[in-house]
């Protein structure tokens, strides 16, 4: 079956004017995108995953009438709340079992609660940004593939034609630029 | 210090910006992105339309409440799904090379065109059967790859909707349900669980042999109080084709159903696929009828088939009452039909009738329907007042 590819201002319009056709056809071109986002984060049940899919959809027309799409694309606004969803979904989950709740809280160095640590917290997240941005392509699309979309080298290697120990030998690589590069952070 | 960097990158990339989000996902196809199996793209699909209440329901959300006119001006632009066209198709059991390509190239927005080959559908329209406990229907049989999916509806008859909504005040709400389940004694088709998952007990049988029954997935409709669960199942055919599902026997727990597919007859003209079916025609508008009785029920399915110097824009507009919808003449006596949920598109209505009286003939009539002048605006729909009449005999 051939669908005629609608753009982005299509699909959200097609949204407004039927919902019900415009949300399957959501579903349809981007719950492969989500759910991948999602279940890498949660990595949990299946039915925990297609919950939270469920639930970024919901959230997407809920917030139809906020979107500006000069700001970003379809793609882009799903897979942000793909992604936050996902984390909230997994901060449930640990607290609910109770489980890999010290590891999380080791990770995230409890800088939240404090204002100043969350503003050197955003500066950092920034810098790590740029420096992620800096490394040029095709490294930026591979960290970014790695590390926001949880992909495997195998599956980055593939769509984006290259060798596996290519693409292991660039994220080694880049981390140690970005180590380097962030120095500040990490030893002051 | 490599995990933390790890992570450091992981969150800088969540908390990014849409335009720098935008920018990385720039050449990454969302396409490629496959979900893993079609059952599980199909329940976020319906928990997601069911969350937001929107399913089947054409409205505007940028217009919010709406005056009939504007309604049949969005009703003019739905899309005709391909569950419409299937619908159609399996009704008659015909498969109209022609009109289902003519329904295919017809889609705004979407621009779906593909003409069908072979088509398998369910033998009869309404495949449904039913004990003191439960109704059961099934929607859908598709066979692909080898495996045969199943979509049905059980309707457990004794759940007191009601009763179920004021689970919510007690202590463990779902504790209370699971108990009242088990107390109605459905626990002989679903298994009780806290997760409310409850897998059906259920069980295919094609030629003889007991198919092993690969996903199972039960949705309980939390809106209509538990009463209705919808569920999908994927059977391994076991070397079996479409063509062997013939006397196949779904078992529901305690309760089976027949059902057969065939392969759809192919009729070249519209004359001859429609020899034998109840045909009202008014105005240049034809209507066709097709009923079937389960029990005392009359379900009856109504399509459009023809128009001339108009098109309808749909039977029975759905914001109407049902009583300006759709009414029955039996032995004298004006009767209300009630619409089936769900099942009144553009051109077509399915109506389950189960008053008294329902078991001998009657006349259906459907006193209007929606159309427009041919080449006329949306905005000149208007609403035609003839009467669709069909005697139907039992």
């Amino acid at each position: 079956m051939h669908k005629k590819i609608l753009s982005d201002s299509e699909i959200l319009d097609l949204i407004k004017y039927d919902p019900s056709a415009g949300m399957k056809r959501l579903m349809d071109d981007y719950s492969g995108l989500v759910y991948y986002i999602v279940n890498g984060k949660l990595n949990g049940r299946q039915q925990d995953v297609e919950e939270c899919v469920s639930d970024v959809f919901v959230e997407f027309y809920n917030k139809i009438d906020e979107m500006d799409l000069d700001k970003g694309s379809i793609k882009a606004y799903l897979a942000t709340m793909a992604a936050r969803r996902g984390i909230d979904y997994f901060r449930k989950q640990a607290g609910r079992d109770n489980e890999d709740i010290d590891e999380f809280a080791e990770l995230r160095g409890d800088e939240g609660d404090n204002p100043e640590n969350s503003i050197l917290e955003t500066e950092r997240r920034q810098k790590i940004l740029q420096a992620v941005k800096d490394l040029g392509e095709p490294d930026s699309t591979i960290i970014f593939r790695r590390y926001f979309l949880g992909q495997q080298v195998k599956e980055i290697a593939e769509d984006l034609d290259m060798k596996g120990n290519s693409v292991t030998k660039r994220i080694s690589r880049a981390l140690e630029t970005l180590k380097s590069g962030l120095e500040e952070f990490y030893f002051g | 210090l490599d995990r933390t960097l790890e992570y450091d990158i992981t969150t800088a990339l969540e908390n990014a910006s849409l335009e720098d989000i935008t920018r990385f996902l720039e050449d990454i196809d969302a396409g490629s992105f496959e979900m893993p199996d079609e059952m599980s793209k199909q329940r976020i699909k319906s928990r997601t339309l069911n969350a937001l209440g929107i399913e089947n329901k054409k409205e505007n959300k940028a217009h919010g409440t709406k005056t009939g006119r504007k309604m049949l001006k969005t009703i003019l632009g739905m899309v005709a799904s391909l569950a419409i066209v299937l619908t159609t198709v399996c009704t008659f059991n015909v498969e109209a090379r022609e009109m289902v390509r003519q329904m295919f190239s017809f889609i705004p927005g979407i621009g779906v065109t593909e003409s069908y080959e072979d088509i398998y559908v369910l033998s009869e329209s309404v495949v449904s059967a039913e004990n003191e406990d439960l109704l059961m229907e099934i929607n859908r049989a598709d066979v692909e790859d080898g495996y045969i999916t199943l979509e049905y509806k059980a309707t457990l008859k004794n759940v007191d909707i009601d009763k179920v909504n004021y689970f919510v005040l007690e202590e463990d709400p779902i504790g209370a349900l699971n108990n009242y389940y088990i107390e109605l004694g459905y626990d002989k088709y679903f298994e009780i669980n806290r997760d409310l998952s409850m897998p059906s007990y259920s069980a295919l049988e094609i030629k003889g042999e007991t198919l092993n029954r690969v996903e199972t997935d039960t949705f309980f409709n939390e809106l209509s109080g538990y009463k209705y669960a919808l569920i999908t199942e994927k059977y391994d055919l076991n070397g079996l084709t479409v063509e062997d599902v013939k006397d196949a026997k779904l078992t529901l727990g305690t309760l089976s159903l027949d059902f057969s597919l065939e392969k759809a007859q192919v009729f070249y003209t519209e004359e001859q696929a429609l020899e034998d079916k109840l045909i009202s025609e008014k105005d240049g508008v034809s209507v066709v009828c097709e009923t079937k009785w389960i029990n005392n029920t009359l379900v009856a399915s109504l399509y459009v088939v023809k128009s001339e110097n108009c098109e309808v824009v749909t039977l029975f507009p759905y914001y109407l009452s049902e009583e300006a919808g759709v009414f029955l003449n039996i032995n004298g006596k004006r009767v209300t039909g009630y619409i089936a949920n769900n099942e009144v598109n553009q051109d077509s209505v399915v109506f389950w009738l189960d008053k008294e009286d329902m078991n001998q003939p009657c006349e259906i009539t459907i006193p209007v329907i929606a159309v427009k002048d041919l080449g006329a605006s949306d905005d000149d729909a208007y609403i035609m007042e003839s009467n669709f009449t069909f005697k139907v005999e039992k």
